[in-house]
């Protein structure tokens, strides 16, 4: 059944929270009036027309009590109607006939009003509590399942020490049922809690009424917990998170970082060792070099000397072989001081520090076609087809190699020949090829391999050198990042190439 | 040229010392020699000590050949003696090493030597190099030498 519009509206002006349905609570007023009228009539052969109202109270105050301020008013309403029907003279009329029995109605309307009124808001201070006992509860019941639900362990003791909450955690910690906790003591329940830093850290908060905030090391369990301890009116809030796990990656981390500068600092000394170990060695090459040219070449200075003044002061008293034997002398010696030497040349050449800057190749070549005494002496024709291209290089390497190559170049010629040499330069992408060309007696197959190793001589025995020549070469092109080559064929010339950087 | 003043020759290999008095022999120069083998020697020398006392036959040198390595006392601890003795500064100093070290020659130079002359080991060589001392040392103006220093 369909409640009327305006019952609702008047049904929610006094009610915020209905629990009984409208309708339901309509029929039952109008189902207390009936009951109250049906007893009012089988009592009327007792009563008459006396006491008309008696039953009626009841009524109304059973309505208001049971469907609120509505139901009341509807009670009121009928039992008025029915009472001036049935028992206010004229009977089976509505009509009032006297001040008396005005009096009686509307007495009886003001008390049920007042009734109605009352039932009303009794039940709204009664909803209200109710509502506001809901909420509480609501909201202790999300904090409590909020504490319950988190993995960090929440207690809450009073100023005795007592234990007022805790959460699962807290419980499982404490190893019992959490029922039997709750209200102890929490030294009771946690003993070795009250030994040290925990007890003081805690008595501080509660002392000083301020949060405090500690790490605590248990041992016997070998765990830590963050605990924080927060000052709650006379109690204390106990929040204690399990940081094991972070600070074992701690310790770890510690213990790694620790191995890190371990290892890096023997890194250095190993470093440092080497680098000295180093720098001793090239000390010592540096006495070695200065031994050999100095010490080693003092008896060569002799041997050749004097064998040349016995030849000039005894001249007359040698014959032709003492003369050649003298001679043969001086020019072992002369062959051992140019090994020495360029031995010498060799090892500055491997380890002498360079720089590598652009070279005028064209005015080097020059200057060393018309400074080297070995090049003038030979009166070879040497054709430089100018301007030859600079390179990135080093001037003192740069001269070794293009003086070796030179002295190379007119060297090793037929006897009696006029030896010819050409040099030229080509660019090759970013790097510069520099040839020398000559016509000598070039290197048969079987040499050419060895060719820029030490002490490799493709000629011994007929033409002077020492062997070293063209491993200095090749040490030095290396030196400056290029590369060495050459073509050759037995009795028909050599060429060199020599390839380095542009500048 | 004065032909009276000696050239002290600090040398301690016997046979450099007579090669190097034979090559300067032959492009010119007609001085007596005094060879000293150690450093301390030629200090003594100059300062007329010990034997050198007899300065009218131990004359203040004219010039000093000096090489780097020898016994007791080095080329180098002469020059720096020299460098702090200014008074017996004022003889020439020629270095005559084996030596092509680049840090030999400036460390030369720094304590003072006039020149600084690799002995080649041609004889030659030498000979050629030292007549251009020679031809050189004659055009020069030849400081006055105290009788000892």
């Amino acid at each position: 059944m369909r409640t009327p519009d305006f019952l609702n509206r008047l049904d929610a002006l006094s009610v915020g929270t209905s629990q009984r349905p409208l309708a339901q609570r309509i029929w039952v007023a109008i189902a207390m009036v009936a009951v109250a009228t049906t007893i009012r009539c089988a009592l009327n052969p007792l009563l008459g027309n006396s006491f008309p109202w008696l039953l009626f109270y009841p009524t109304v105050l059973l309505s208001a009590w049971y469907g609120r301020l509505l139901a009341g008013l509807i009670a009121t309403l009928l039992s008025i109607a029915i009472t001036l029907f049935l028992w206010i003279e004229p009977i089976y009329s509505f009509r009032i006939q006297s001040v008396a029995e005005w009096v009686s109605v509307l007495t009886f309307a003001a008390m049920s009003l007042l009734i109605s009124v009352l039932a009303e808001s009794s039940h709204r201070a009664t909803a209200a509590e109710q509502a506001q006992r809901r909420e509480r509860e609501a909201e202790r019941r999300f904090f409590e399942s909020a504490l319950a639900s988190i993995t960090d362990a929440v207690m809450v003791v009073n100023k005795d020490w007592r234990c007022i909450y805790m959460n699962d955690v807290a419980a499982t910690m404490g190893r019992k049922p959490r029922q039997e906790m709750m209200g102890q003591i929490l030294w009771d329940i946690f003993p070795f809690l009250r030994e040290d830093e925990f007890y003081r850290q805690v008595s501080r908060s509660r002392e000083e009424r301020i949060p405090v905030r500690f790490e605590y090391y248990h041992a016997p369990f070998d765990t830590w917990t963050e605990v924080r301890a927060y000052p709650m009116g006379e109690s204390t809030a106990i929040y204690g998170m399990d940081i094991s796990e972070r600070k074992k990656i701690e310790a770890d981390l510690r213990v790694t970082q620790q191995k890190l500068a371990e290892h890096a600092s023997s890194l250095e000394r190993l470093v440092a060792e080497r680098t000295q170990k180093l720098q001793d060695t090239v000390a010592e090459l540096e006495r070695f070099s200065y031994t050999i040219s100095h010490d080693l070449r003092a008896p060569l200075r002799a041997l050749e000397s004097f064998s040349r003044f016995v030849a000039e002061d005894y001249h007359d008293k040698l014959d032709a072989q003492g003369h050649d034997y003298l001679e043969r002398i001086r020019g072992a010696a002369r062959r051992m001081d140019a090994l020495i030497n360029d031995v010498l040349i060799f090892s500055q050449t491997s380890r002498s520090e360079i720089q590598l800057r652009p070279i005028e190749l064209d005015r080097l070549t020059h200057d060393i076609v018309s400074q080297y005494s070995s090049l003038r002496e030979s009166a070879a024709h040497i054709e430089i087809q100018s301007p030859l291209r600079p390179v990135l290089g080093n001037e003192t390497l740069l001269t070794q190699i293009i003086s070796n190559l030179l002295s190379n170049a007119v060297k090793f010629v037929k006897p009696g020949q006029t030896p010819a040499v050409k040099i030229w330069t080509e660019t090759r992408d970013s790097n510069v090829l520099l040839f020398v060309r000559d016509h000598g007696i070039g290197v048969s197959l079987k040499h050419q391999g060895k060719m820029f190793g030490m002490f490799e001589r493709a000629n011994e025995g007929v033409y002077e050198g020492t062997g070293i020549g063209l491993a200095i070469v090749k040490r030095a092109v290396e030196r400056m990042n290029g590369t060495v080559s050459f073509e050759s064929a037995s009795g028909e010339g050599s060429t060199f190439r020599v390839e380095l950087p542009q500048p | 040229m004065n032909e009276e003043l000696p050239i002290l020759i600090a040398e301690d290999d016997e046979n450099d010392a007579l090669i190097l008095q034979r090559a300067l022999r032959k492009v010119g120069f007609n001085n007596p020699f005094h060879i000293s083998p150690t450093g301390t020697d030629a200090i003594r020398y100059l300062q007329g000590e010990g034997p050198y006392a007899d300065r009218e036959r131990y004359r203040f040198p004219r010039i000093l050949f000096t090489d780097l390595k020898m016994p007791e006392m080095d080329g180098f601890e002469l020059l720096h003696w020299l460098r702090s003795n200014p008074q017996c500064s004022i003889i020439p100093t020629l270095v005559l090493s084996a030596s092509q070290l680049d840090s030999d020659i400036t460390r030369a130079y720094k304590l003072g030597a006039n020149s600084y002359l690799v002995k080649p080991s041609d004889f030659d060589q030498l000979v050629s190099i030292l007549r251009l001392v020679f031809d050189y040392w004659q055009m020069c103006q030849k400081p006055k030498v105290p009788s000892k220093c």
